[in-house]
């Protein structure tokens, strides 16, 4: 199908999309070599500590130690990203006027990404949600000037903003485009209501009873789309149709199933297959979001695994990454080093170059070569 | 007006009133001792030859035919010019040569000169010299008065046949000359033989700027009775000025409601790990951008 082939050239489905394995694959092996590099950065920091007091029994002791720091599991970290998408989602309606939904979808997604190829073990997500958030303004046309930004954020500051933020953008592999199901909810209850006297679930109900109906649904919908689906993995794993869909399956079962039938009613008979695996695959996306709704109803016991966890963190976290500012700091000043030895060294051959010429009594430089030969 | 006449043996025999090019004026009969600044000029018609008070005298007023008795040309006074040669003949000779071959140069059929000359134009050297022969002819036969209104004739229809010809009466001549089509023969009248046929360049397809993306959807089809939720601003002129557009935005979002529809991630990604390998595998450092 075009529209199908269309999706398919998106940088969504290029670079943001995975099978269920490889997503956890990805996340293990994600895990694995932050673990491994915390590991080496903890024993690096007790080695220069150690050797600055000059006691080796003690540095050959610490160092056997490092190995027994336990770090977190691939469930821990994604809880902790978790985490930092519910506080996205907090931050809505901090600001004077509440961002739209869209950008903090936008912001939560980038997050999420940004997290398969990091771990919070590296990166805190505290440090880079600002930033994620401060990103979706820019790239879904909110603009929002990064001093009204951090006002209503207790201790954020400009450069707390702004240092990850490249960062951010190569852990997106510099694509911002996020396709929302809940753009596609729009067209498709569009779609519905066209075809609402075709659908088998009204059978003579009047235009306006219909009408309230299909609204109610695709409002809950939509409040699920920007909510709970935001949490769990469904972006990765399903299109944006699929997942908007799946919503309005979880909303109104029958309204959705029936709009199916009519949809592949209308269609060709060639691609009669799809429609089961399309089923099967909203049914699928379904579970995930009614997985989250379950999972949501227990607040106190995620809130006592969400403690334990940080406490745990802390003591994970890598010693060398935990100050973003300075690392940047520290970057653009060796930037402006190398830049200004780079000057020195050819200001220095000019230098030379001319004292030479002056030895010479060249002044006006060498004889020309080829000329009038 | 016959100039030269072919004699039984072979030779040209000089028409009596070309042959004196006597300093002598055959109209005032002023001579150099008479009139020291005498100039002569000749027809380019006739090629008969006066003093350049006569042409004064005889062709300010306009036309008017040529003094020298017998001879019935009418002239103007621009007709009458210096001569370059010597010998009267060659004077007619070259000027005969000059307007067959520019008449009959290829640049007029729109060609231009190949890498390795003039024969390259033609399929083989025979046609080449065929034509360079034809052009002798031609000439020849217009020097020495042989099959003359033929020869013109021929020059003419080929003139007219190829759009060369400026008709001072008729304005419209040119705009009536025949348009030359990317097949055809280069010279529309036949006349010169054995021209390569001009390689036409393939025709090329318009250029795409969508790159073969089509307009069409097979999902949905657009119509004016899907809403959305911006239909209030359809006939706003705020919106209008702008250059939003109501319909563009319903299109969009009923395509995103079907892009992807028929994508299954884990069929089309499942098998093929190698087709986006995780970061973290093809450079285990690349996140460190300090």
């Amino acid at each position: 199908m075009i529209e199908d082939d269309t999706y398919r050239m998106s940088s969504q489905y290029r670079l943001w999309s995975y099978s269920p394995e490889q997503l956890h694959n990805q996340r293990v092996n994600t895990n694995h070599l932050a673990s491994e590099k915390v590991r080496a950065a903890v024993s690096r920091a007790r080695l220069s500590s150690v050797t600055g007091n000059g006691n080796g029994e003690q540095q050959q002791h610490k160092g056997s130690a490092v190995t027994d720091i336990e770090t977190l599991t691939v469930d821990e970290e994604l809880q902790i990203v978790r985490w930092g998408c519910q506080k996205i989602l907090d931050m809505k309606n901090v600001f004077d006027h509440p961002l739209p939904s869209h950008v903090i979808s936008t912001a939560i997604q980038y997050l999420r990404r940004f997290y398969l190829t990091n771990s919070p073990m590296t990166y805190h997500p505290k440090q880079i949600m600002v930033t994620a958030l401060y990103l979706a303004t820019k790239t879904e046309h909110h603009y929002t000037d990064i001093n009204q930004y951090c006002a209503p954020l207790t201790n954020v500051t400009p450069e707390d903003v702004r240092a990850p933020e490249f960062l951010l953008m190569q852990g997106l592999r510099f694509s911002l485009d996020v396709r929302h199901p809940a753009r596609s909810l729009e067209g498709g209850v569009s779609e519905i209501k066209l075809h609402a006297s075709a659908l088998s679930c009204f059978n003579g109900e009047d235009r306006a009873a219909v009408d309230k109906r299909i609204t109610k649904a695709a409002e809950t919908a939509r409040r699920l789309l920007t909510t709970q689906v935001q949490m769990t993995d469904a972006y990765f794993l399903y299109t944006p149709p699929q997942i908007y869909l799946a919503a309005l399956l979880v909303t109104d079962k029958t309204l959705t199933t029936s709009y199916i039938d009519h949809l592949f009613s209308r269609l060709d008979t060639a691609i009669g297959p799809i429609k089961q695996k399309l089923l099967e695959t909203i049914n699928g996306c379904a579970d995930l979001i009614r997985a989250e709704q379950s999972s949501e109803a227990d607040g106190e016991g995620t809130k006592k695994e969400l403690a334990r966890i940080g406490r745990k963190l802390k003591k994970c976290q890598d010693p060398e990454k935990t100050d973003i500012k300075a690392l940047a700091r520290a970057k653009a000043t060796e930037k402006r080093e190398t830049d200004a030895q780079d000057e020195e060294k050819v200001r220095k051959k000019r230098r030379l170059e001319r004292e030479r010429a002056e030895r010479d009594g060249e002044v006006f430089g060498p004889e020309l070569k080829d000329v009038g030969k | 007006m016959a100039t030269n006449v072919l004699t039984q043996n072979g030779t040209f025999r000089m028409d009596a009133s070309l042959a004196s090019a006597s300093d002598v004026c055959p109209v005032c009969k002023s001579t150099a001792q008479t009139s020291p600044n005498l100039r002569f000029k000749v027809s380019s018609k006739c090629y008969h030859r006066i003093c350049e008070g006569c042409v004064d005298r005889k062709f300010s007023a306009g036309k008017a035919q040529c003094p020298i008795s017998g001879c019935h040309h009418m002239l103007w006074k621009r007709d009458w010019r210096l001569q370059t040669f010597e010998d009267i003949q060659v004077e007619r000779e070259v000027d005969i040569r000059r307007r067959v071959w520019r008449t009959l140069d290829l640049t007029n059929l729109g060609l231009v000169e190949p890498e390795g000359g003039w024969e390259n134009v033609f399929e083989d050297l025979r046609g080449y010299n065929d034509y360079l022969e034809m052009m002798e002819e031609m000439a020849m036969n217009l020097i020495t008065n042989i099959d003359v209104p033929a020869t013109n004739k021929k020059l003419r229809d080929y003139e007219t046949a190829n759009g060369l010809r400026k008709d001072k009466d008729d304005p419209k001549a040119l705009l009536k000359a025949p348009v030359r089509q990317p097949g055809d023969y280069p010279d529309l009248s036949g006349l010169i033989r054995g021209l390569k046929m001009k390689k036409v360049a393939p025709k090329q397809a318009a250029y795409d700027v969508w790159e073969g993306v089509t307009k069409q959807r097979e999902y949905f089809s657009l119509s004016a009775k899907h809403e959305s939720s911006w239909d209030h601003y359809t006939n706003k002129k705020a919106t209008m000025a702008g250059g939003w557009n109501v319909a563009d935005y319903t299109e969009e979002s009923l395509l995103r409601a079907f892009s992807g529809l028929g994508v299954f991630i884990e069929n089309e990604k499942g098998g093929k790990m190698d087709m986006r390998l995780p970061l973290a595998t093809i450079a285990p450092h690349a996140d460190d951008v300090f």
